[in-house]
């Protein structure tokens, strides 16, 4: 069974770059399949295995206000239960829309889980703050012992 | 003065960080004092990062500033560069040159689809947006993911990958494909060709709302002794500058024309005419000034349908984002059965001091960047001119007016229809939910 772990964010946005770090990270991890996606998150829906795949695990870059650094993780029916009514943006969809539209066309994985690292900084070029890459870290190995695996 | 009402709305926590809009209304006595739009714009970071960078690199560097559209930041750097390191009269093959342009029909066919179905559509069928509107028009819905996977596939095997292709470079690409690997795309882009012209009757079926707004429109013309045979030269990747007030220059020529100005309200700089006033790129303006260039078919559908130039009607300007998709997959299509694999992938392109022009059609519009190098080829100075930075201005002219017709409405309402207003011209501001900060001052 491979799990497709997704990373999402934008690479050279300080702490959005969070999902593309762990993917990275986790590239040739036996029963991993790791990816980066680092724009439209409606490419999420096109990515093979999006629809087969056992398990899926999406990374993302959060800001709940919580301490920066913080991981939060969701199953994805949790999640998908306190997300806001949404509309249209001007570009393109967002992690939030492409999930709600994943589960109104029934393609929503079914066992997905999504991990959340707060970010605080997301200046164009900057780096990741420290606590971010310390998360980062977290999440990396955690994800590779197969831990917050399917806990929908 | 008085402050009767000022409002703020947020965008949420998982929204994407791209960035987000603001909008700033001004209103005395039941008129409209002044439209402010705030739209954040990453290039201007990009050009003081290539200062002091190989020649090389803005191929890579530059891609990143748009997850959309990195394909049209790629080739304009590429047009700048070899304009100046190749010179005019010297080009990398055909088969180069087709790649490229079969490279960016993915990505106009990615992009347009998008907004078209996935963020445009809702606001005409009466849905908040994309998941609502799957409710009722799910197979809409998964024709357009369907039709979006189309142009990633082009993206993926020109490219090397769907987001960010990293297969580009300057005087070609690092491998070229076989005409067996291109001929995997065709199944999919003619049932891709076909899905898009009904796309097309159905948005020309949409109600839009009355808007009659006159802006100069500029875009860039293929000059005809340029094109290959069965090529029409409708504009993507290269072109002479034209403007429907008869402007007709080169792109070295743009700085003679264009300026770019600093506003107070805005970290994005504002796109101007020297000769005065605002100007609009973007598809109603491509269409507005190329409509003979595309094939008789496509100017026989556009007939049909109802879309003649001038497209003076913002909200229309979905109907021709349908037939540009059309156009897109054609293109690829006829780009795929002309393919003449080169002998290598990749010219090379020795570095040359001197400035260099480039400019390409990015979904949006006009996408303009300028090169100035050493003889060692470090980067010495750089501008990037978006269209997005271009339309502003007259968005907001744009803006006044709708405004003024919608005071009557609340904010929440008047927020939704000026989101509406605004994604007529697909700017690149944010992906977040709602994306606009509205404000208003009611004096």
């Amino acid at each position: 069974m491979t799990t497709l772990v997704l990373g999402v964010g934008h690479p050279d946005r300080g702490d959005d770059a969070a999902g593309p770090l762990v993917a990275e990270a986790l590239l040739g991890t036996p029963g991993i399949d790791a990816r980066a996606v680092t724009a439209d998150p409606s490419a999420l829906l096109g990515q093979a295995g999006w629809d087969t795949a056992s398990q899926v695990v999406l990374i993302d870059t959060v800001r709940t206000g919580a301490r920066p650094g913080s991981i939060h993780y969701w199953s994805g029916t949790e999640l998908l239960e306190h997300l806001p009514a949404t509309g249209g943006g001007t570009h393109d969809l967002g992690v939030a829309t492409t999930l709600q539209l994943a589960a109104a066309l029934d393609r929503l994985p079914a066992n997905l889980t999504v991990i959340g690292i707060e970010g605080v900084r997301f200046t164009f070029g900057a780096a990741p703050t420290a606590a971010v890459e310390r998360a980062v870290a977290v999440v990396t190995g955690a994800l590779s012992r197969g831990s917050w695996i399917g806990i929908d | 003065m008085s402050h009767t009402h000022d409002r703020t709305i947020s965008v949420e926590a998982l929204a994407r960080v791209e960035g987000e809009g603001a909008m700033h209304v001004e209103v005395t006595d039941g008129r409209v004092d002044k439209v402010q739009l705030r739209i954040y714009e990453p290039p201007r970071f990009f050009e003081a990062m290539l200062r002091g960078r190989s020649y090389v690199e803005p191929v890579d560097i530059t891609a990143r500033i748009c997850g959309i559209c990195p394909v049209a930041y790629q080739f304009s750097a590429i047009n700048a560069l070899e304009s100046l390191c190749l010179g005019p009269d010297h080009q990398p093959p055909a088969g180069i040159r087709q790649l490229r342009r079969l490279l960016y029909c993915g990505e106009w066919i990615e992009s347009h689809v998008l907004h078209i179905f996935l963020l445009h559509a809702p606001d005409f069928l009466g849905y908040a947006g994309a998941i609502e509107m799957a409710a009722d028009h799910r197979e809409l819905v998964e024709m357009a993911l369907r039709l979006r996977k189309a142009g990633n596939q082009i993206l993926e095997v020109i490219g090397g990958r769907a987001i960010h292709p990293i297969n580009v470079r300057l005087g070609g690409f690092h491998r070229t494909p076989t005409r067996a690997e291109l001929g995997t795309l065709e199944d999919e882009l003619t049932w891709g060709r076909e899905a898009a012209i009904e796309a097309t009757r159905l948005v020309a079926g949409f109600d839009f709302p009355a808007l009659d707004q006159e802006h100069t429109f500029v875009s860039l013309r293929p000059e005809p002794e340029t094109l290959p045979p069965g090529a029409t030269g409708y504009p993507i990747d290269g072109g002479r500058v034209v403007s429907s007030t008869g402007l007709d220059i080169s792109v070295e020529e743009w700085p003679e024309h264009f300026y770019e100005e600093h506003v107070a309200h805005s970290t994005a700089l504002h796109g101007r005419l020297r000769d005065g006033g605002n100007y609009l790129v973007g598809p109603a303006a491509r269409f507005s000034l190329n409509a003979d260039r595309l094939p008789d078919d496509l100017r026989a559908l556009a007939d049909e349908v109802g879309c003649t130039p001038p497209v003076t009607n913002p909200f229309r300007s979905i109907i021709v984002r349908a037939l540009e998709t059309v156009y897109a997959f054609d293109e690829a299509l006829r780009l795929i059965a002309a393919y003449e694999p080169p002998t290598v992938p990749a010219i090379d392109v020795p570095a040359t001091a001197g400035t260099g022009h480039g400019a390409t059609e990015a979904p949006r519009g006009i996408l303009y960047h300028r090169y100035t190098l050493a003889a060692d080829g470090t980067i010495t100075d750089a501008a990037i001119v978006p269209p997005t930075s271009q339309n502003q201005p007259a968005i907001e002219e744009d803006l006044v007016d709708f405004v003024q017709a919608h005071l009557h409405l609340a904010d929440d309402d008047l927020q939704w229809q000026c989101e509406q207003a605004i994604r007529n011209y697909d700017p690149c501001i944010s992906c977040s939910t709602h994306f606009l900060d509205l404000t208003v001052i009611r004096r």
